[in-house]
């Protein structure tokens, strides 16, 4: 593995971590010319599909957290049978190893440990992510002194489905929250019960229950209350061993209800007000018997009946030797116990036959009909508990302690345990979040459906803008439709054509459709009339979106070009016709006069920005040679001309250019 | 007495880590062991058979004339099941490649009428009779002591995401104590000794019904696996099935 490349770019160093199911290494990432840590899972995933699909699920949602206290996931890969997470590589130890050597911690030290790790976990059940599985060998801390939480939710993921058998493994129990020990889905009540052993742990360098087997842990976890901290460390604060026992109380109800509640209180917990705090007790609630002291008076007993009823004849070791107690004393305590007391039991059952009778099966009734019963059967109705249940509708009796079917002494308490109905699921607000992120994170729970209602808004494509139910409402997933309101970005529209709308046919138009329309400029146009628009950008047809901004043109008419008025100087010819016979006459006195010269008609053509060729500009008749300047008005690059004619026939016919007049 | 072994790979794994194996001694006494390894790799593979394998050398290779009482007979059992969990043990840690394996053991040491049981896990024995199907085990599981504490329902115990955590393997721990029972094969009665492969998802109901059918001893056990896999055979399935009735009429 180490000099190793996988994924194509990360170079593996050396090892830097093992757990149950993995080992992590420094890796360099010859692409982003960075170090990185790698987790690769021992897992045999070819006979897993379902487990590699949950796990890269559960990865992948946690690569979405960002958080100054949370390790960030860079990438969740597969490499052949190498399934992998790159992670940040966070240079330090594990906060497991900081408390070996330092603790324990006095309070001013521990907490602002605590507000880093509550923060952390706070920002992922806003992310609707529960971790499942802290501990403090999964919190890392660099050198100066700042830890961040890794491992959101993977270890779980992966032992969940597993089908592999395993030796159950003491660490992973340790900081598990009752529900999580009876196998319950863990919520982020459950994050915050191992929030308070952490914390219990930086207090005293210690576990609050320990045990030699796994399950007897789980069992103290269920059982036993969480032990005063107090007790070993007098100087700690009440209002700070508050913050332990509130965090760790059996039932869920009774926690800090997100967090960030935790947070606020850890900010303020050695504040001088404080100092006088009452210790944190369960408040007490008639309806709410507490659950925690499930059968520690009757265990031998329970045991002894489960023993019989499977009737095998246990033979003590010959030698009996010396038991090794300190292996399983629960179960060792237990099975030894049981031989005993499963003795004992049927002696003075036989000797002195006090009466017994089965425990009736009362699941499925009203309580009350259940109490009575169980009364009718001479027993007494102990403890009364409530708990969530699938099956069982709210008020009815889920099942007893002993179970029914059980001898137990007539006079006896029997434990009720009474449905509160399906167990509830707290939503949170999910607005602002990515709908896919959200989706894939929900879908564990089983809700009956989860749909996107898409709309258009400001917010980026695929942001959720508005969810039914809404956020804080406990609802039972099973029975729940999820309907998100997910934005689809802003709304569009195709652009029209709006060449030729005028400045009121602009402003209907906007209003209609809600572009933001206005005119950047004014040109001319020898095409569109003034007032109209020329030109638009973005181009008909384009999708706008709604309030998008549209740019038109619009004309000023066509242009006003430079006239220049050109003067040219033309000598009309007289020339009469000369063949025609002259006749000479004398005058009164006698005088040889000239003939009177023949008039000829001129006309003058003239063709200019105003006028053409066919109409006749000027029309007079000459006797003889005339001049006569001709105006022509041209615009820029226009050219003209000019034509005149004699008695119908053309004699002169140019060409004027506007350039002539210089 | 007569008795069938079947093991089967299942249908998702592509190795077999149960090993079951019948061993007979010449005055009649027969040792019936089952167990299901685990471990990384191959680990698994290697600690169940194994097991097997020594216990029944043991078994074979045992003097025993001297054994004249069922004293005896329990001395040697508990012994030789601590034996190999030592070996296991010991080579669980020597060897990185088989670091963490370990493996159930039921070993069923029948004399006649009597039958001595050594339980470490979460395989299970069985006796069936017309009268009904009798689990002479108990799971060393996590979740069947949260059971028997009462903090759990059948119902959770069985999807309990624990479910795969055992409590006591052979070859995990140095020391080991596993459960021994001592039960009378009455007549016309069966012993099944079987992996979780089976009773994961076969009820006992069913498996009362298969084994006390007109089917043959192999067409039994060969029933009971077909229906494991039926049912998805996600784990390895392996049975030991014996059949009491014969004793009385073959000795007689």
């Amino acid at each position: 593995m180490i000099g190793s490349r996988i994924g194509g770019r990360y170079d593996i160093l050396r090892a830097i971590g093992d757990g149950g199911m993995s080992r992590v290494y420094l890796a360099h990432d010859a692409i982003l010319n960075r170090d990185v840590a790698i987790k690769v899972l021992h897992y045999d995933f070819a006979n897993e599909e379902e487990l590699k699909r949950r796990f890269q699920r559960e990865a992948l949602s946690a690569t979405s957290l960002t958080h100054p206290h949370i390790v960030d996931i860079f990438d969740v890969g597969e490499d052949g049978e190498l399934h992998y997470l790159v992670m940040e590589y966070v240079e330090g130890q594990t906060l497991k190893q900081f408390i070996q050597s330092e603790g324990p911690l006095t309070p001013e030290r521990a907490l602002p440990i605590m507000q880093q790790l509550v923060s952390a976990i706070s920002n992922a059940h806003h992310n609707g992510i529960v971790h499942r599985d802290i501990k403090p060998q999964n919190i890392l801390m660099d050198a100066e002194g700042n830890v961040k939480i890794t491992d959101f939710g993977i270890a779980m993921a992966l032992s969940a489905t597993a089908h592999t058998k395993t030796n159950s493994v003491i660490g992973t129990v340790h900081y598990l929250s009752p529900e999580q020990a009876r196998g319950g889905m863990a919520t982020k009540k459950s994050d915050i019960y191992s929030l308070g052993i952490v914390f219990y742990e930086l207090l005293t360098g210690e576990l609050p229950f320990s045990a030699e087997t796994a399950v007897a842990i789980a069992l103290k976890h269920l059982q036993e209350e969480t032990p005063s901290v107090r007790a070993a460390f007098p100087s700690i604060p009440q209002s700070v061993e508050n913050v332990i026992l509130k965090a760790t109380a059996k039932d869920a109800s009774y926690r800090y209800r997100s967090a960030d509640e935790m947070y606020d209180d850890l900010l303020t917990v050695l504040s001088p007000e404080r100092v006088d705090e009452e210790k944190f007790s369960i408040p007490y609630d008639e309806d709410k018997t507490m659950a925690i002291p499930v059968i520690k008076d009757v265990p031998k007993f329970e045991e002894a009946e489960s023993t019989k009823k499977i009737e095998p004849v246990v033979i003590e070791p010959p030698q009996a030797p010396k038991k090794k107690r300190k292996k399983w004393p629960i179960v060792a305590g237990i099975i030894g116990g049981i031989i005993a007391l499963a003795l004992l039991a049927i002696l003075l059952i036989s000797l002195l036959g006090p009466k017994q009778a089965l425990v009736p099966d009362v699941s499925e009734m009203d309580e009350a009909e259940a109490i009575s019963a169980l009364e009718e059967e001479g027993f007494k109705v102990g403890e009364r508990n409530e708990q969530t249940s699938d099956e069982i509708e709210a008020g009815k009796v889920i099942r007893t302690i002993p179970e029914a079917g059980k001898k137990r002494e007539v006079g006896s308490s029997i434990m009720l345990y009474v449905s509160t109905g399906k167990e509830k699921f707290e939503l949170l607000d999910y607005t602002g979040r990515s709908y896919e992120t959200v989706k894939s994170t929900l879908n564990v729970y089983g809700f009956r459906s989860i749909e996107p209602d898409t709309q258009f808004s400001d917010e980026p494509e695929g942001t959720i803008i508005g969810q039914d139910p809404p956020g804080g409402t406990e609802v039972v997933p099973g029975e729940t439709d999820l309907v998100f309101t997910v934005s689809k970005g802003k709304e569009t529209r195709t652009l029209g054509n709006l060449v030729g709308y005028n400045e009121n046919q602009l402003t209907d138009y906007a209003e209609s459709t809600g572009f933001n329309i206005s005119v950047v400029g004014h040109e001319h146009s020898d095409t569109v009339p003034a007032g109209q628009v020329i030109s638009q950008v973005p181009d008909k047809g384009t999708a706008v979106e709604k309030g998008g901004r549209v740019q038109v043109i619009v004309s000023k008419g066509p242009e006003k070009k430079t006239v220049q008025l050109i003067v040219h100087r033309v000598t009309i010819p007289y020339e009469p016709d000369v063949s025609e016979p002259v006749d000479e006459e004398q005058d009164e006195e006698g005088n040889w006069q000239l003939p009177e010269p023949v008039p000829q008609q001129i006309k003058i053509y003239i063709q200019d920005r105003t006028r053409n060729l066919s109409d006749v500009y000027d029309e007079f008749t000459i006797t003889e040679s005339t001049s006569r300047q001709l105006k022509f008005e041209l615009e820029e690059g226009q050219q003209g001309a000019f034509k005149i004619t004699r008695d119908d026939e053309v004699i002169i016919e140019e060409s004027v250019d506007y350039s002539d007049s210089n | 007495m007569q008795f069938e072994v079947l093991t089967d790979v299942g249908r998702k794994r592509k190795v077999n880590e149960d090993s079951a194996a019948v061993f007979t001694r010449s005055e009649g006494i027969i040792l019936a062991v089952i167990a299901d390894g685990m471990g990384g790799h191959r680990a698994g593979d290697y600690a169940s058979s194994t097991a097997i394998k020594v216990i029944g050398e043991q078994f074979l290779e045992l003097d025993a004339t001297g054994f004249v009482d069922e004293q005896y007979w329990v001395e040697w059992l508990q012994e030789t099941v601590n034996y190999v969990n030592r070996l296991l043990f010991n080579e669980a840690n020597d060897n990185e490649e088989l670091k963490g394996m370990g493996t159930t053991l039921e070993a069923a040491l029948i004399r006649g009428s009597s039958c001595l049981v050594s339980h470490t896990g979460d395989s299970r024995v069985y006796a069936i009779n017309e009268n009904g199907i009798r689990q002479i085990t108990k799971d060393h599981s996590y979740v069947n002591i949260l059971l028997e504490n009462g903090e759990i329902t059948e119902e959770e115990a069985e999807a309990h995401p624990q479910r795969n955590w055992i409590m006591k393997a052979i070859g995990s721990e140095k020391t080991i104590e596993p459960d021994l029972y001592s039960i009378e094969l009455k007549d016309q009665s069966y012993l099944l000794l079987c992996t979780d492969g089976l009773s994961n998802k076969v009820n006992q109901g069913t498996i009362q019904e298969i084994v006390l059918s007109n089917a043959s001893l192999r067409e039994k056990a060969k029933e009971l696996i077909d229906l494991a896999n039926q049912m998805g055979g996600e784990d390895n399935i392996s049975v030991i099935l014996i059949d009491s009735t014969k004793v009385e009429v073959d000795d007689l």
